[in-house]
């Protein structure tokens, strides 16, 4: 029915406790030099990460995991150049590190930040000659090219889940098919009311975010174990 | 050669020594990579682009007016039409030159002719830059060529006038598309705007005329250029002016009038915020005063006050270029904390930041030094090239 | 405000535009639904195990005081190159789980053994042989022994959960001297928790894997959301099927943050909340009587001329002192606890001419004295939010108290608020079911092991309280000590770190250290010993902070001259001449240590984790659990005297301690320290950090990356009246040292009240236990870190 994949993430912020683990995942997954982040937890409250914040009289201290969007209209892909930054068939925005001309075109265009840049030769913190960590199958970056999370393709290619979906300790992550409606993720956006990060910008991201939810009614139900 | 005296070796030669030490820089900061600039992942374009965006402007500038001048046949004007495509050819290529440091690969720049993504205004401008840079080799070399060096002035006029009717679309097309590469980006706020191009457009008549009147003061003697043609452009000059205030002014009466929007973040930044110096720098040097000497009884019939206007405005332009451009790498859209990696790291200190601050490093600054003193170099040239191809320069060098 | 809301205010707007965020994120609204199911087959996706041809693929745990994660350990070309969670585990490890990978080849590495050449703490080293190392080491341990006698000899180990460190050194330390000294006495962590468990349940238990059946879940002077990152999935489990959480915790903590009130008392206050909540409970006869009368002690009489249980003993001459008297309503006579038909739960008697009353009367008389006045003026918090909190626990069942190895517990007086703990949930039947209790941990050892670290009698002979390492060591006391050995722990770990530091170099004439990098004990010692990374050596994870047995296979090679403990052990026993004694493999040594469950390293590494109560053999209690819920007291008992809850704890009453919960006032506070409270003003609590477990993790190029530095959290009116703005540099202090660190100004903390962080390494200036006061808890030799006063100033 539903034409191609549209791959999407979902992010439950009602569980999400700000651990910063996927994010250290995805740092050892992709191989990210120091001083790079692909992903990085925002706290909309607080002035540092683990700091209270007030709003409207209240504490609070809310955790907002943000990564590359994979925008369906995404600015990076329209602003490259070279199209060194470009969209494949299931939505994921993909980045070509051997046609990058490092001219940072997409880092302008980019409204969330996803896109980091390597300034000089990536420092990997690793005092070992010919030691590459994490996946084998993530290519390795030269200098003066621009990066960003790739949702895992490697991964998914394979038919894994993004390592920082695998690695949330909280199960604060689902992945999947935002075209499937049968999918968790649409389920979780339909029922929970899930919305995209700066909408405003009409990026269309493929990334949904579930908002804290508390007192509604108690609803008897065990889960399974792990669950 | 008379010109070629010690004296007249003195110039060339410091702007020979400013392109080298540019060029030393930038082997410098191709080997040690592009961490030796102030910029990073949240600032990710700097001195370079600005120059780059304020170049572009200057020679769309020069070859408006100059293909103005052939167009409404103007004969005052079309004595210095000529000067006019020096500055264009010079400030061009100096654009071209000052994204070769930007970029991190430039041995990779022809990918964007070989495969370049149609819908990327900076795919769009490359092109059109050098077709740019074309049309303006091919009026240097009408003006200054062997070839038609013999050739009647009306017949080489009548070929330029017709050449004009190219060049004058395609250079405010050149600027726009620069504008566009800004204008275009739905992700910031205050870039986002459809009176991008024509800001662009109005600031580089602006820039394009200001260093137009210069060279003309420096060759006024020789070109034999009369006072009242210095009126006559500062009047134009203050004309845009007025146009490049108002189209400011427009754009910042309209989102400080919303207020609630976005773009209002880096508004309120150059009203009252960190830019805040810049821009009244730029509204007081670049607008109020330069126009102020150019409507005055007095002044505007000085052509000492009308160079010191003109000087004035072009750096008012340039503050404006820096205006638009930084403030809005420098506020993010998300900017909870801790903000966005740098792209550097030292150990034990953080790469995050949400207020990202930027400020050019020695080698950027050598870097685009070496540019604008090549820029000079190529109109200097252009200058001597005129002095022995053209009447009336002719006819003084005949006069030695 | 420094107090949360009982109600709660919600609006739920659809998107996340950067103008509504703050609004949005305000919000705590929403529809239920259930994702239960879709996390569980989220996680069956993540079961898939990962393709990474190249790779071979080891299992290993994660062996700090912590949660013990499983994980998979990449190998390509005989180097760690990659970790994935092991999908056949229940948890997924955390942040500084990952950040091991970068860890293993950082250049902060102890990559060779070094001998002192500087001053002590210069930090000027020489690179050495292992066999120099060794032979110095022993012959510097046997002159020790030989001339001023063994417990001259300190054996000094951290939390390194993971079985094989700890029992080489204890049986290196046993067979080397039988009679060593070691700072066994109390602890640094949870003696208060494990002594009040004890005394009034019989032994310690954890409740983590039962989160999300709870209706209600307090968390007491406890931060799960960061130091039980892992679990944190059944706590948004029971959030999302309609869980309460409530927080009680001076600092609004990352837990605090996720709850629907938060309870923000003064430090060391919390057994007052917890009397002012017993007190609703009786006073409103919230109490579940049946379970009171028939599995605490709470109707046994006790006698009011003493004070004391009446035993048997008591009664007739070589009488039972287990056997205790309940009144019989029927027969209106004391009778044995064991034989009651209808006890009383409440009353005065009297019994062979003796005045009694049961212990329930003698707990309401108590607690009334904790109305809603007096507990608002010792703790701090609106007393009316309290009697609210009472209603809502006592009327949620099952409701949990976790209180895990709790901050609160490390006060002056942890195990009377442990105990107020363990009343609540007794008084209200909060046992013996799925969601309830009262949880310590993430696990505990409930396992049959073999000792294999004692073959010889008493392997100590002076033992030093924890918590006084270094006045002991500056006074010389028990002995003048001649060597410290010193294994994987961090010297800013103990309070008034800087006068064990002090201690350490001027007063012991040699100091060897053996740990993974140059901590700061390594900085200062004589002789540093590389130990091999958990990934490079075998070791076995044996139910401790989770319930699980686990194999940690040796996955590479130790890189650089890094050795396993095991190995380090080995060589010196030889040079000591008892090499006969260390002459098993890690592997061997693994498979002694679980001789009596049946498992074998081979075993564990063919089935993964193994779930300690899947099979009677691998607990102590002979029980079999298929899976979660289970039930503690259900099926294990109360192994205390009377076999019930005891609330009048025999245990305490033999110690000659108060045998009965009550609130007493910490030390270092305004009414038992006024002078110092002067000098002093504000209360002093840690927390633990998402960076690190203790001190390890510290030179994680990763962890540092998102945490940098140390700091100070401070509420927005301290501030202000100290001329402190945000981002300042300032000095927190009191007379056991300074610590210079940045402010965070906010109002997510009590006023009075200020945080630092555990962990930070003494050199970099915010050690968090210069400051700690270095006394103990009063029955269990505890840690009453959080029993501190401080000032801060502008540096
Ligand atoms: N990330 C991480 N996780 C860890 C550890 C670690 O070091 N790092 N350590 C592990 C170990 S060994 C342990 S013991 C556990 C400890 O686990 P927790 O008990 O969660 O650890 P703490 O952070 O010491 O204390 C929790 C809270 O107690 C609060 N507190 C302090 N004093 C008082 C008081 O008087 N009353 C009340 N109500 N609250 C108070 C503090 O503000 C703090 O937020 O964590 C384990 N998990
Ligand atoms: N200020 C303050 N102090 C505290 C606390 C607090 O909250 N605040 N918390 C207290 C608590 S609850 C506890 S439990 C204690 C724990 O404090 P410690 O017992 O000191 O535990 P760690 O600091 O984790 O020290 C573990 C050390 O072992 C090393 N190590 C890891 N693996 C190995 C190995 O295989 N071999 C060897 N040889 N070394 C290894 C690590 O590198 C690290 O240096 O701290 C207490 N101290
Ligand atoms: S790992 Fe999960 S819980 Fe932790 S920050 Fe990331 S999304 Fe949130
Ligand atoms: S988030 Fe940024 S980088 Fe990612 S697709 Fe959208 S615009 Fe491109
Ligand atoms: S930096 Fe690379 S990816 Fe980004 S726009 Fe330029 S060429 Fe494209
Ligand atoms: S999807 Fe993969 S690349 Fe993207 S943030 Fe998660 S781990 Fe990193
Ligand atoms: S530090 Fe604790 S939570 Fe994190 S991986 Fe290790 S054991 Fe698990
Ligand atoms: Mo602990």
């Amino acid at each position: 029915m539903m034409a191609n994949k549209r791959l999407g993430l979902v992010i439950d912020l009602d569980r999400c406790i700000g651990c910063w683990t996927c994010a250290t995942a995805c740092k050892a997954e992709n191989g990210v030099a120091l001083g790079n982040w692909w992903n990085r937890i925002l706290n909309v409250e607080g002035a540092a990460t683990g700091s209270p914040g007030m709003v409207a009289g209240e504490v609070k201290m809310t955790n907002l995991p943000v990564q590359c969007m994979h925008c369906e209209n995404a600015p990076c892909v329209k602003a490259c150049p070279v199209g060194a930054t470009y969209k494949r068939e299931d939505g994921i925005v993909m980045q070509d590190y051997n046609k990058c001309i490092g001219c940072r075109m997409c880092m302008a265009a980019c409204p969330y930040g996803a896109k980091v840049f390597n300034w000089g030769e990536p420092q990997t913190g690793v005092s070992l000659a010919g030691v590459k960590l994490g996946n084998p199958a993530v290519p390795e970056r030269p200098r003066h090219v621009a990066e960003k999370c790739t949702f895992c393709v490697e991964r998914v290619d394979q038919g894994e889940l993004p390592a920082c979906v695998a690695a949330c300790p909280a199960l604060t992550r689902t992945f999947g098919d935002l075209n499937d409606p049968n999918s968790e993720v649409s389920i979780l956006i339909r029922e929970r009311n899930g919305s995209q990060l700066l909408p405003e910008f009409g990026t269309d991201p493929n990334i949904y975010y579930l908002p804290a939810r508390r007192h509604h009614p108690i609803v008897e139900k065990t889960p399974s174990y792990g669950g | 050669m008379k010109n070629l005296s010690l004296k007249g070796l003195v110039w060339p030669g410091l702007l020979a020594a400013l392109m080298l030490m540019g060029v030393a820089a930038w082997v410098y900061q191709y080997s040690a990579g592009l961490q030796v600039t102030g910029l990073s992942n949240p600032v990710s374009w700097g001195l370079y682009i600005i120059t780059f965006a304020f170049l572009v402007g200057l020679s769309a500038g020069g070859l408006i007016v100059s293909s103005l001048a052939y167009i409404m046949k103007n004969d005052s004007l079309e004595r210095i039409a000529p000067l006019g495509v020096i500055v264009a050819v010079a400030s061009i290529m100096g654009a071209m030159a000052i994204i070769i440091p930007d970029v991190g690969h430039p041995e990779r720049i022809v990918n964007i002719l070989l495969g370049g993504n149609p819908s990327s205004p900076l795919f769009w401008d490359i092109v059109i830059l050098i077709a740019y840079l074309a049309i303006g080799m091919v009026e240097w070399w009408i003006l200054f060529g062997k070839r038609w060096r013999t050739a009647e002035p009306t017949r080489k006029n009548r070929v330029l006038r017709r050449l004009a009717y190219f060049v004058l679309p395609l250079a405010i097309l050149v600027h726009s598309v620069t504008a566009w590469i800004f204008g275009l980006q739905v992700g910031r706020p205050f870039w986002f705007t459809g009176l991008m191009a024509p800001i662009f457009i109005s600031s580089a008549l602006v820039s394009g005329l200001g260093l137009l009147l210069l060279v003309m003061l420096a060759v006024r003697r020789s070109a034999k250029i009369k006072d009242e043609q210095f009126t006559s452009l500062g009047t134009l000059l203050a004309s845009f002016i007025a146009l490049d205030a108002f189209l400011l002014f427009s754009e910042l009466m309209t989102i400080s009038y919303a207020r609630g929007v976005d773009a209002f973040n880096v508004v309120s930044e150059l009203l009252t915020g960190r830019y805040a110096p810049f821009f009244w720098g730029e509204v007081l040097v670049g607008l109020v005063i330069p126009f102020l000497i150019l409507v005055l009884p007095y002044t505007r019939r000085s052509i000492q006050w009308i160079g010191l206007a003109s000087g004035l405005a072009m750096v008012g332009v340039f503050l404006k270029r820096m205006n638009i451009i930084l403030p809005s790498f420098q506020n993010l859209n998300l900017d909870y904390a801790p903000g966005v990696s740098l792209g550097r790291y030292t150990q034990f200190a953080s790469p995050f930041t949400n207020q990202p601050t930027y400020m050019p490093t020695w080698v950027e600054i050598m870097i685009t030094v070496g540019v604008l003193a090549g820029v000079l170099f190529v109109i200097t040239l252009g200058i001597n090239q005129a002095r022995t191809h053209l009447k009336p320069f002719a006819g003084e060098a005949r006069s030695a | 405000m420094s107090e949360g809301h009982l109600t709660n205010t919600k609006t739920a707007s659809p998107n996340l535009t950067r103008r509504s965020f703050l609004k949005w994120s305000a919000a705590l609204g929403g529809a239920a639904v259930l994702t239960g199911g879709l996390k569980a087959s989220l996680v069956t996706a993540g079961k898939k195990a990962m393709s990474a041809p190249l790779d071979q693929v080891f299992r290993s745990a994660n062996n700090p005081e912590c949660n013990h994660c499983a994980f998979q350990v990449h190998v390509r070309d005989g180097r760690i190159v990659r970790l994935a969670p092991d999908p056949d585990f229940y948890l997924r490890p955390c942040l500084r789980g990952y950040s091991r990978l970068q860890g293993l080849y950082s250049t902060a590495r102890l990559k060779y053994p070094f001998k002192r050449v500087g001053e002590r703490g210069e930090g000027k080293w020489e690179r050495i042989s292992w066999d120099e190392a060794l032979d110095t080491v022993a012959e510097k341990l046997a002159e020790a022994r030989d001339e001023f006698g063994a417990e001259t000899v300190l054996f000094q180990r951290g939390a390194v959960l993971s079985q094989m460190p700890g029992a080489m050194m204890g049986r290196f330390a046993n067979v080397f001297g039988k009679g060593v000294t070691t700072a066994g006495k109390g602890g640094l962590c949870c003696n208060a928790m494990g002594e009040a468990s004890t005394a009034m349940i019989g032994y310690r238990v954890s409740e983590i894997e039962n989160f999300a059946f709870s209706k209600l879940h307090i968390s007491w002077g406890h931060n799960p959301a960061v130091s039980y990152t892992p679990h944190w999935r059944y706590m948004a489990n029971g959030i999302e099927k309609g869980m309460r959480l409530v927080t009680i915790d001076p600092r609004f903590s990352e837990t605090a943050a996720k709850s629907d009130v938060w309870l923000a008392p003064r430090p060391g206050t919390d057994t007052a909340i917890a009397m002012g909540m017993i007190k609703v409970i009786i006073d409103e006869k919230l109490y579940d009587e049946t379970f009171m009368l028939n599995r605490t002690n709470m109707p046994f009489l006790v006698v009011e001329s003493t004070g004391k249980l009446l035993r048997e003993s008591d009664l007739v001459a070589e009488g039972d002192p287990a056997i205790f008297y309940v009144w019989d309503l029927a027969t209106k006579t004391a009778v044995k606890h064991t034989e009651v038909a209808s006890p009383a739960l409440s009353g005065s008697f009297e019994v062979n001419g003796l005045a009694v009353r049961t212990v329930f009367s003698r707990l309401a008389e108590r607690a009334a004295r904790y109305d809603v006045a007096t507990v608002s003026e010792i703790s701090g918090v609106d007393g009316n939010k309290i009697v609210l909190l009472a209603r809502e626990y006592a009327a949620s069942k099952p409701a949990m108290i976790n209180s895990g190895m709790s901050g609160a517990q490390r006060t002056t007086h942890g195990e009377y608020f442990v105990a107020s703990l363990i009343t609540l949930a007794a008084l209200t039947g909060n046992y013996g079911m799925a969601g309830a209790g009262v949880n310590d941990t993430a696990g505990v050892s409930h396992w049959p092991s073999t000792n294999i670290s004692s073959p010889f009698e008493s392997d100590v002979k002076g033992s030093i309280p924890a918590t006084k390492l270094g006045e002991y060591l500056w006074e010389q006391k028990p002995y003048p000590l001649q060597v410290v050995y010193w294994q994987g722990k961090g010297l800013g770990q103990s309070p008034n770190s800087s006068l064990v530091r002090k201690a350490m170099i001027e007063k012991i004439p040699f100091i060897v250290v053996q740990d993974n990098f140059m901590t700061d004990a390594a900085q200062i010692a004589d002789i540093v010993l590389p130990a091999a990374h958990l990934f490079e050596r075998y070791d076995l994870m044996a139910p401790s902070r989770n319930f699980h047995f686990q194999i940690m296979d040796k996955a590479a090679e130790p890189l650089w001259e890094a050795r396993s403990d095991t190995w380090i052990y080995t060589e010196l026993a030889k040079r000591l001449g008892f090499g006969d004694q260390f002459n098993k493999t890690e592997e061997e040594w693994i498979d002694e240590m679980l001789v009596k469950t049946g498992l074998t390293a081979q075993s564990l590494r063919e089935s993964g984790p193994v779930w300690m109560w899947s099979d009677a053999k691998y607990n102590k209690f002979g029980v079999k659990w298929d899976k979660p819920p289970f039930y503690w007291f259900k099926d294990t008992p109360f192994t205390t005297p009377s076999g019930r809850i005891e609330i009048h704890s025999v245990r305490w009453e033999d110690k000659e301690e108060d045998p009965m919960v009550d609130y007493k006032a910490a030390e270092e506070t305004a009414e038992t320290a006024p002078e110092l409270y002067k000098k002093y003003p504000l209360a002093l609590v840690n927390a633990k950090i998402n960076a690190f477990v203790h001190s390890t993790y510290q030179q994680m190029a990763w962890i540092r990356e998102i945490f940098p530095q140390p700091w100070v959290d401070i509420h927005e009116e301290d501030a202000t009246e100290r001329g402190i703005e945000a981002g300042d540099m300032v000095e927190v202090l009191n007379d056991r040292g300074t610590i210079k660190l940045k402010a965070r100004v906010h109002q997510g903390i009590r006023k009075g009240v200020v945080s630092v962080q555990n962990g930070w390494w003494l050199d970099t200036g915010g050690n968090a236990s210069v400051l700690s006061n270095d006394s103990h808890t009063k029955i269990s030799f505890g840690h009453t870190l959080n029993s501190t006063l401080v000032e801060v100033r502008k540096a």
